[in-house]
């Protein structure tokens, strides 16, 4: 099997298609998430015994197919996807591989999707994902990678959200950091963005604090960049009390799916709220 | 936002202007001299209105939509003085502040539309029912009664006056916030560009005095009448022809339609265009002399220039979040509205408002002359209100002679010494937030630059874009300006509505008061000529005649 799409059967095998494909199909089982496919360990493989030159015919013609799929799925003509790296040895919990692979952000058009699928398998080769495979006590000969193109979301509103409280350890609070904007600003921690708590055992809202929210992160032209807020949006709430609800019941459901609590990154999009990544929370104190 | 309450300081006075407080309380107010409205030493009737009604009135529509100010009104030496205050004490102002940002937030995106569906048809009935009113067949009893009613409907323009002109100059100056956020290479002036260019009752009432003069120019005899007879001689010698009688008419119509106003906002004694068309024949002789050309080829160029700026905002911030772009979209809106409602509220609540006020105190005159209370009519302007009521219900009968002689030597005194700017007690700046600065806008406060008497330079705010060096011709009242010749530069205290004609003529513009917000700097921008706003001292220090360069981007005027 070449590809396949995050809700069809077997999309979480991590041996079919690398750990990254399989968290995202999990995580699409939970909740809405941004729509796309993988292609499989089994398409690397393939290329691999070519010569890992060009990618194979048939292959191809399966990512452009899927690519059409994608742009009806979306109701999006030339739709802007991320393409990911989704190595088999690194699945979810336990080593991070975060950066080691390549990821190409707004890709746009079947043939440079498949540019960036090789850029990706080309990519098991960098100097620092050997080095780390060698440091971790990975057999680098065996690294296999599946390669993830997921619709890329230009976020209107980004937030990280908790399902339990990281800075006091409380299990009973939910808690909630926004920005305007993609995700950069918030998930790099490039400014103060609102902070929600949230009780979870009602779901009633503990506290608002209004961030300074000096930048946020937009779309340019050669990907995003940080951008001012206006001032007269800065003392204003990013999210809606019945958006910070939904984002709590969502953060809730999804410890309650793992066992664990969770850290999870959320956009929203044309008022929809899509899941964009889910991780224990590994430093909570006891 | 951290609240400041630095310690209160009297202000002191020149020793040519000591002031006696009535009540001594006055003296703790912050009192602004509000040369924007009125730049003249006030008649008594005048400031009285001011003090009694506008004030109160003002408030009132303040607290209505929840902005916890207090404005009141002082006649000091004659001179129009503005307090603006907290409306409640110092504890409770924090949660109030809040309160009124979130009413203001919410007044912002539908103010426009509350204009247009509740409260100018308010404001047209009142005015329905005061051109009903016979007043010269009236009753003393029904006059009296009516009067009542006129002062408290005047109040109730200023109150909606005042819940209209909050949103009305906040969103105009929260576009320019925004868009100067967003668009990091801006220039000083574009976004002001943004809001230009659309239909008001200014404008529209300067178009129909250009096709005046169209109407004038085609007519040989019509012509050679306005350019060659004295201002005050113009409607006789139009009166001795027939092409000249029907030129007579379509002033006359002109005049209903767009007379009902005079000079300034507040000072009601001086007469409206429909009273005497002095300052019409001026307009149409500075039209004819400088061939002006059709307002409509200007603004065509203005609203093109207006849409590619908000075009090419949309598309700069066309990759943000949704968030942002409603915002910009929300603001571009409110502040268009804020901008053509600056002019038509102007129209329609200060001068026909003032205008209504006026011809009933006209008719009080009247009786008042008529039993010898005072010696002619418009002395009515020389008493108070309650002075006028209690002689009124007393049949008219009284004698004012020696007060009004009394008051009309006071006026005159003090015509002659400058007013001091800033009087009462100091409470250092207003708190910053969106009301405070879009005020401070329109009113032109904010850091001046230092001012040096011996220099050749002055400096304003920048009003309107462009450089231009011309004649200067100081006019500080509008039956004045016949003397705006084509290509002179118009230096003067403030402008108002009425004044709007005059663009036109004038090469560029310089006035004391008023900021980037004014009057006068929307109209210039309009009219695309040079602008410097806020100069405070213009028209002392600028000599009737002089050669000066108007810098409208700096805000500076150079005495050449």
């Amino acid at each position: 099997m070449n590809l396949s799409f995050f809700n069809d059967p077997g999309a979480d095998d991590v041996s079919l298609f690398g750990g990254k494909a399989a968290s995202l199909a999990r995580l699409g089982a939970a909740g809405r998430i941004p729509p796309g496919f993988s292609i499989s360990v089994e398409s690397y493989s393939r290329w691999v015994d070519n010569g890992s030159e060009q990618m194979p015919r048939e292959i191809a013609a399966e990512i452009g197919q899927a690519y059409e799929v994608l742009e009806r799925t979306c109701a999006v003509i030339d739709v802007p996807v991320a393409v990911r790296s989704s190595a088999v040895d690194e699945d979810g919990i336990g080593e991070s591989f975060a950066g080691l692979h390549d990821t190409f952000l707004n890709v746009i058009g079947a043939d440079p999707v498949i540019e960036a699928v090789i850029k990706c398998w080309r990519s098991l080769g960098n100097q620092h994902a050997i080095d780390y495979r060698v440091a971790n006590g990975l057999e680098v000969e065996k690294a296999r990678m599946g390669v993830v193109v997921q619709q890329l979301v230009f976020a209107d509103v980004s937030a990280v959200a908790f399902s339990a409280n990281p800075i006091n350890g409380n299990r009973d609070e939910v808690v909630i950091n926004a920005n305007f904007g993609l995700g950069e600003a918030v998930v790099g921690g490039l400014t103060t963005p609102d902070s929600i708590v949230i009780k979870r055992s009602d779901f009633s809202q503990q506290s608002l604090t209004i961030g300074a929210k000096e930048v946020m992160t937009v779309r340019t032209e050669n990907g995003t960049g940080e951008k001012p807020v206006p001032r007269i949006m800065r003392d204003m709430p990013v999210l809606s009390e019945d958006q910070a609800t939904e984002i709590a019941e969502l953060v809730v459901k999804l410890e309650d799916h793992s066992g664990w609590p969770v850290d999870v990154e959320l956009a929203i999009h044309d008022s929809q709220l899509f899941l964009l990544q889910c991780r224990p929370i590994t430093t909570l104190r006891q | 936002m951290a609240e400041h309450h630095p310690e209160p300081k009297p202000i002191p006075t020149p020793d040519n202007f000591p002031i006696t407080w009535d009540d001594p309380a006055d003296a703790h107010l912050p009192l602004n001299q509000d040369r924007q409205h009125a730049p003249s030493p006030l008649t008594p009737l005048s400031g009285w209105l001011a003090v009694e009604h506008w004030g109160p009135g003002s408030s009132a529509g303040l607290a209505a939509i929840g902005q916890p100010l207090k404005l009141q009104i002082r006649r000091i030496n004659t001179y129009y003085y503005l307090s603006v205050t907290p409306a409640f004490p110092p504890e409770q102002m924090e949660e109030a502040g809040h309160k009124a940002e979130e009413a203001l937030k919410a007044l912002m995106p539908v103010y426009g539309e509350r204009w247009r569906d509740e409260w100018l048809p308010e404001v047209q009935s009142h005015h329905n029912k005061w051109n009903a009113f016979d007043l010269a067949d009236a009753s003393d009893f029904e006059l009296i009664d009516h009067l009542d009613w006129t002062l408290e409907t005047f109040r109730r323009f200023w109150n909606i006056h005042f819940q209209l002109m909050v949103p009305a100059l906040v969103g105009p100056s929260m576009l320019l916030d925004l868009y100067n956020d967003l668009i990091e290479d801006a220039g000083p002036m574009d976004a002001y560009k943004l809001t230009q260019g659309f239909d008001n009752t200014s404008l529209r009432a300067g178009e129909d005095l250009w096709k005046l003069s169209q109407v004038a120019t085609a007519s040989e005899e019509v012509r050679n009448i306005l350019e060659n007879t004295g201002t005050d001689q113009v409607m006789a010698a139009l009166e001795g022809s027939e092409e000249g009688r029907h030129f007579v008419a379509e002033i006359d119509k002109y005049a209903q339609m767009w007379g009902l106003r005079s000079d300034t906002v507040i000072e009601i004694a001086d007469p409206s265009w429909v009273e005497d068309p002095t300052i019409v024949i001026n307009y149409l002789k500075a039209y004819l002399a400088g061939d002006a050309a059709d307002p409509r080829e200007r603004w065509n160029e203005i609203v093109a220039e207006r849409e590619r700026l908000v075009a090419e905002a949309q598309s700069r911030i066309s990759t943000y979040p949704e968030p942002v772009k409603q915002q910009f979209n929300g603001m571009l809106h409110a502040g268009q509205d804020g901008h053509r409602l600056q002019e038509d509220h102007n129209w329609w609540i200060d001068q026909q408002g003032n205008h209504q006020v006026r011809q009933v105190y006209l008719e009080f005159g009247n009786r008042l002359a008529s039993t010898g209370a005072i010696p002619t009519r418009d002395d009515v302007f020389m008493l108070t209100g309650d002075e006028i009521m209690e002689t009124a219900k007393s049949g008219f009968r009284g004698d004012f002679q020696a007060v009004i002689a009394e008051r009309t030597a006071e006026m005159e005194k003090w015509e002659k010494i400058p007013a001091a700017p800033r009087i009462g007690t100091d409470y250092g700046p207003p708190p910053d937030n969106p009301v405070t600065r879009a005020l401070g806008r329109f009113f032109g406060w904010g850091p001046v630059a230092a001012r040096d008497d011996s220099s050749d330079m002055l400096q304003g705010t920048p009003g309107s874009t462009g450089k231009v060096t011309g004649t200067a011709r100081v006019i500080i009242k509008l039956s004045d300006a016949g003397r705006l010749k084509n290509g002179d530069i118009l230096v003067t205290a403030t402008t108002s509505p009425p004044w709007t004609p005059l663009f036109a003529t004038a090469a560029g513009i310089v006035t004391d008061t008023g900021g980037a917000l004014s009057h006068c700097a929307i109209v210039a921008r309009e009219y695309a000529i040079p602008a410097a706003v806020g100069t405070m001292r213009a028209t002392q220090l600028i000599k009737d005649g002089d050669q000066i360069e108007v810098d409208g981007d700096a805000g500076t005027v150079r005495i050449l």
